[in-house]
């Protein structure tokens, strides 16, 4: 396989560069769905003054399935916003988005509030469905909740039929809350139409017979929609800079004031845009064979296995609308996206899409941090220090959810590790390799500060309330974390909260919901890599995500795909960190090393009882050259986690032995008789185990080490001396 | 007197008062020694029979604080409310040890013994503590009125600005504001402190109150003399930061009969260096007071002369 690899590249590469070359940046996408879902056909107006959206839109939807569905559902996200009962509302006040909510609660006046309204839904050229329609809540039973409406149809749509809809719509837009609304003059308009559920087949997902997926919004997850195509007018104010979903084929003024711009899509699930006078728009061509070298196509064709010209990527006009006070910041956001577009696609396969539009928000605009096909939102401050991850961390998260959520469409209601932990696991990666390990903690001094990962302090805003909204460590250097393990400490505040497959909102809290979601789930990703080897899981990775692009998987999907990719039955490994909240701790707790003196006591010998003594014995010990010593290591399992481990012993004079234990029982005891005693014993030395509770304790050694210990008291000594001088110019 | 004469002749005082710069080293050296030996004993007790403890000898490990965080719990809270307790402790221990120090200007070229120093302490600890007592009202009213009162208000003014640049020059005037009040209240108490001990019989708050008159009389001259030889003290922090070499620091010793030894003397080099920092420090605060002791001395009003004889 590995030569034919080689070959292909060899033979393929050539062609690929020159068809590169000779590409368009735009309007060049192929539909890859022989039967898009859904249709849009939209028109929208943003009327600024009163922060209200008419919209108009014609729907065709196609039943995929074989069974007959008398009714549509549809998703109402924005009545999310509508009063403080929706279901959103209710769970923010216990959950991630609390404090959001509570200053957005204390906003004065009307204008804060978001709704949406279908003012008329009607069959094409047959019947209004408007007075059919009611308010349903499946997941929670809040009659007050508006988020999903039901419409009864007079007809039912027969099994491979489709359905034409004539949707009028008014939107209110909210001040900015959880992913979109506005801020002055800016707008992110997200989730924004009455825009139709997924109907599931029998056997999608797993699910035992057909029917809606179309779940309420809730605060803390996000969004599931079927693919299809999106043919969009906005209207606008003519002095707004519009960016949104797709490519923009027309653009015209009109004898209004306002400006008409058509952005169009195939293969998408969703839609969103953006419009604001404060934006300067910057375009620039990702340009992949001067991004990608010969060796690195090379190098991924033999390692996914793929001939060159399925790993070649191809031209992408990337278009950076940035905040006034971020223009500083254009080339940072640009190398990440263009980093992202790299790796990513190496890896995953090409990003498809002509065009990327990425919206750096304004502050306070709690509208950062999001993805939408083709259009992510990220955000940056106006001096980001130099060794800072910001902006290159979230820009390369959010664009990562093209793969992981936009192209693969998983479930973010029931299945959110799918999408957030995948790319949580895909962005270190991609991190690690363009950037190195990332800068989490200041140091000032040869001391981690402001004491903050060492303390359980709360750093008071005050008083240094002006310099708070830029950390001062990455201007001059950091303390790196490891990208593989950077995620646990957040993940072991939460271990034995939930299992991590599960339902968002049915998660025991928002914290829970984000490491069951992020970082719990990339530390589970690079333990399977451990285990799987690095080049296995990334063939792993590359066959899920063009398996299942343009469609919807479940989590057993993928366990699927991992199984018959290594060849290996990885269904262990699945029981044991994604069906489970255990965590896994394994140590070393005892080392003893006994001398061997020989015999003591009563012997039959010759027919005769013969004692030997203690002290001779001993004696003979002395004498003796080889003295020998009975060495036993314990090693135990002191969590819930049952996973294959190695042991490596360490002796006397250098000498080593690994052991590899099943790590089922709880505890293991190697025993050796040997002529050098045993100086140190670790259990999982590679670290395979990423999601381990306790590094420092996989190890042990016979006789007790205080460097680390003396050399930590001797600079907090000074660190505390220098902080008691601050604190005695009060006196 | 000008300011450059009051602080050449500080600097003359402070380093004729060397010995009660090793004072003030010694004393907060064992308020820090005892602050910090919890975590010395946790990490030991944590990680001393592990391989880790290695690795944390050449340089901080991250996946090292997430395991000790995460089995110990509550350690990383108890050591900041221990650090806490003795920061409280370390103000009024300082506040009581500046009687001493100013004692030491008051004797001139008097032998000036450490028993001295400790009755200096004594006589002046109540006054101090009294002065002390005022400082933090004034400092807790700065930080009232200038950093929650206005910075709240900042807020407020700045909440629906979208431009994150013009939000911080706003919010950092407020924080400039903060740090200009509490080194003017700062400046304040130094030269009450001096006058307490230079003018017998007079109050604390005789002496704060004289001491903002004098200050405000003379602002210019006042905060030079107050400000220069501080800025020495952080100088020396700079120092350190570009002079030691943490590449020995964080390496570990190697085989053989010497390098055994390596660590351990490299350590005590290190601390050696930090504690020679330190007294550096102490000294250039000596001699801060110093030279406000021979600027209010040099600038007093003086005594009317009599009317010469008809």
């Amino acid at each position: 396989m590995r030569i034919r690899g080689f070959v292909s590249a060899a033979v393929l590469l050539p062609l690929a560069f020159a068809a590169a070359s000779r590409r368009t940046p735009a309007q060049t996408y192929e539909s890859h769905i022989e039967h898009p879902i859904v249709r849009y056909r939209m028109t929208a107006r943003l009327d600024p003054d009163k922060k209200v959206i008419k919209g108009h839109y014609t729907l065709t939807w196609w039943n995929h399935t074989d069974d007959t569905i008398p009714d549509l559902y549809f998703h109402l996200y924005w009545n999310a916003f509508k009063n403080e009962d929706s279901t959103f509302l209710r769970e923010s006040a216990l959950r991630r988005r609390r404090e959001e909510e509570e200053s957005w609660l204390d906003l004065p006046g009307q204008e804060k509030w978001g709704w949406v309204d279908i003012n008329k839904i009607q069959i094409a050229g047959g019947a209004d469905l408007t007075a059919l329609g009611t308010f349903v809540h499946p997941d929670d039973n809040n009659a007050q909740d508006q988020t999903v409406e039901r419409f009864a149809l007079p007809e039912p749509i027969p099994p491979q039929g489709s359905i034409d809809l004539v949707v009028d719509f008014t939107a209110k837009i909210p001040r900015a809350l959880a992913r979109a609304g506005y801020e002055g003059n800016y707008y992110l308009i997200a989730q924004w139409f009455p825009k139709i559920g997924v109907y599931e087949a029998a056997g999608e997902r797993g699910r035992a017979q057909g029917g809606w997926n179309c779940h309420q919004y809730h605060a803390n997850t996000e969004f599931y929609a079927d693919y299809g195509s999106y043919d969009v007018d906005l209207t606008v104010p003519s002095d707004f800079v519009v960016g949104a979903t797709g490519l923009q084929l027309d653009k015209r003024a009109n004898p209004d004031g306002t400006t008409t711009y058509n952005f169009s899509q195939k293969d998408v699930h969703d839609f969103a845009w953006t419009a604001s006078p404060r934006f300067h728009k910057l375009t620039r061509t990702f340009e992949w064979n001067k991004e990608v070298s010969a060796e690195e196509i090379v190098k991924w064709s033999r390692i996914l296995e793929l001939p060159a010209d399925q790993v070649a990527l191809r031209n992408v006009e990337v278009n950076l609308l940035l905040e006034p006070d971020h223009l500083n910041v254009a080339d940072r956001y640009y190398r990440a996206i263009f980093n992202g577009l790299k790796y990513f696609g190496l890896w995953y396969g090409q990003y498809p899409y002509d065009t990327l539009t990425v919206v750096d928000v304004p502050r306070e605009s709690k509208t950062c941090c999001m993805e939408y096909p083709t259009f992510i939102t990220v955000a940056t401050s106006f001096w980001p220090g130099k060794y800072g991850a910001s902006p290159e961390g979230v820009t390369v998260h959010e664009f990562g959810h093209q793969f992981w959520y936009a192209l693969v469409g998983s479930n973010e209601f029931e299945e959110s590790w799918l999408d957030e932990g995948f790319d949580t696991y895909s962005t270190g990666k991609v991190i690690e390799t363009a950037y190195g390990n990332p800068c989490h903690y200041e140091r000032i001094f040869g001391m981690p500060v402001l004491a903050y990962p060492w303390l359980d302090v709360s750093l008071p805003k005050f008083p240094f309330a002006g310099v708070g909204e830029i950390g001062v460590g990455p201007y001059f250097s950091c303390v790196t974390v490891p990208e593989r393990t950077s995620g646990r400490r957040f993940y072991l505040s939460q271990a034995t909260d939930d299992d991590l497959v599960r339902n968002g909102w049915q998660y025991l809290n928002g914290a829970s919901y984000s490491v069951n979601s992020y970082s719990r789930v990339g530390l589970a990703m690079r333990t399977l890599e451990s285990y799987l080897g690095e080049d296995v899981m990334a063939r792993v990775m590359r066959t899920y995500q063009t398996r299942w692009r343009y469609r919807h998987p479940s989590t057993q999907d993928f366990i699927d795909v991992v199984n018959e990719v290594s060849g290996r039955d990885m269904s262990w490994f699945f029981q044991q960190f994604f069906y489970s909240s255990d965590v896994a701790d394994y140590a070393v707790t005892s080392i003893s090393n006994q001398p061997v003196l020989g015999k003591i006591g009563f012997y039959d010998e010759g027919g005769k009882r013969v004692y030997h003594s203690r002290e001779a014995a001993e004696e003979a010990r002395e004498k003796s050259e080889q003295k020998l010593y009975r060495s036993t290591v314990i090693v135990r399992r002191l969590g819930g986690v049952q996973a294959p481990v190695d042991v490596v012993v360490h002796f006397e004079h250098g000498s080593v032995i690994r052991e590899h234990w099943d790590g089922q029982y709880r505890w293991k005891k190697f025993h050796y008789a040997r002529p050098e005693k045993v100086i140190s014993a670790e259990v999982d030395p590679g670290r395979k185990l990423a999601v381990d509770a306790n590094f420092t304790n996989d190890s042990r050694i016979i006789q007790q080490d205080n460097r680390g210990a003396a050399k930590w008291y001797v600079r907090w000594i000074f660190w505390l001396e220098n902080l008691f001088f601050g604190a005695s110019f009060f006196s | 007197m000008k300011a450059r004469t009051a602080i050449k002749q500080g600097l003359a005082l402070a380093w004729r008062s060397r010995s009660v710069v090793w004072i003030l080293l010694l004393a907060n050296l064992a308020i820090a020694a005892l602050a910090a030996l919890p975590i010395y004993q946790g990490i030991l007790r944590f990680t001393g029979n592990s391989l880790m403890s290695g690795r944390l000898a050449t340089g901080f490990s991250p996946d090292w604080l997430t395991d000790f965080a995460f089995n110990s719990p509550g350690s990383l809270g108890r050591y900041a409310g221990v650090i806490l307790w003795f920061g409280l402790l370390a103000i009024p221990v300082n506040s009581i040890l500046a009687g001493g120090v100013l004692g030491r200007f008051l004797a001139g070229e008097q032998k000036y013994s450490t028993g001295d120093f400790f009755r200096s302490v004594r006589r002046y600890a109540w006054q101090m503590l009294g002065l002390m007592v005022i400082g933090l009202i004034c400092y807790w009213g700065v930080f009232r009125l200038v950093n929650q009162m206005l910075g709240h208000r900042a807020d407020l003014y700045t909440r629906d600005w979208l431009s994150d640049r013009s939000v911080f020059w706003v919010k950092l005037g407020v924080t400039v504001l903060v740090l200009l009040g509490l080194l003017f209240i700062n400046l304040i108490l130094d030269y009450a402190r001096v006058m307490l001990v230079s003018s017998e019989g007079i109050s604390v708050l005789e002496a704060f109150l004289g001491a903002i008159g004098f200050s405000l009389g003379r602002l210019r001259r006042a905060v030079t003399v107050y400000a220069l030889p501080a800025l020495g003290g952080l100088a020396l922090l700079v120092v350190y930061r570009f002079v030691v070499p943490w590449s020995m620091v964080n390496a570990t010793g190697g085989a053989g009969s010497l390098q055994q030894y390596r660590e351990p003397f490299v350590l005590a080099l290190l601390f050696l260096g930090q504690q020679l920092i330190m007294f550096g420090r102490y000294w250039f605060r000596v001699a801060t007071w110093a030279s406000e002791w021979n600027f209010h001395a040099g600038t007093r009003p003086r005594a009317p002369e009599n009317e010469p004889a008809a």
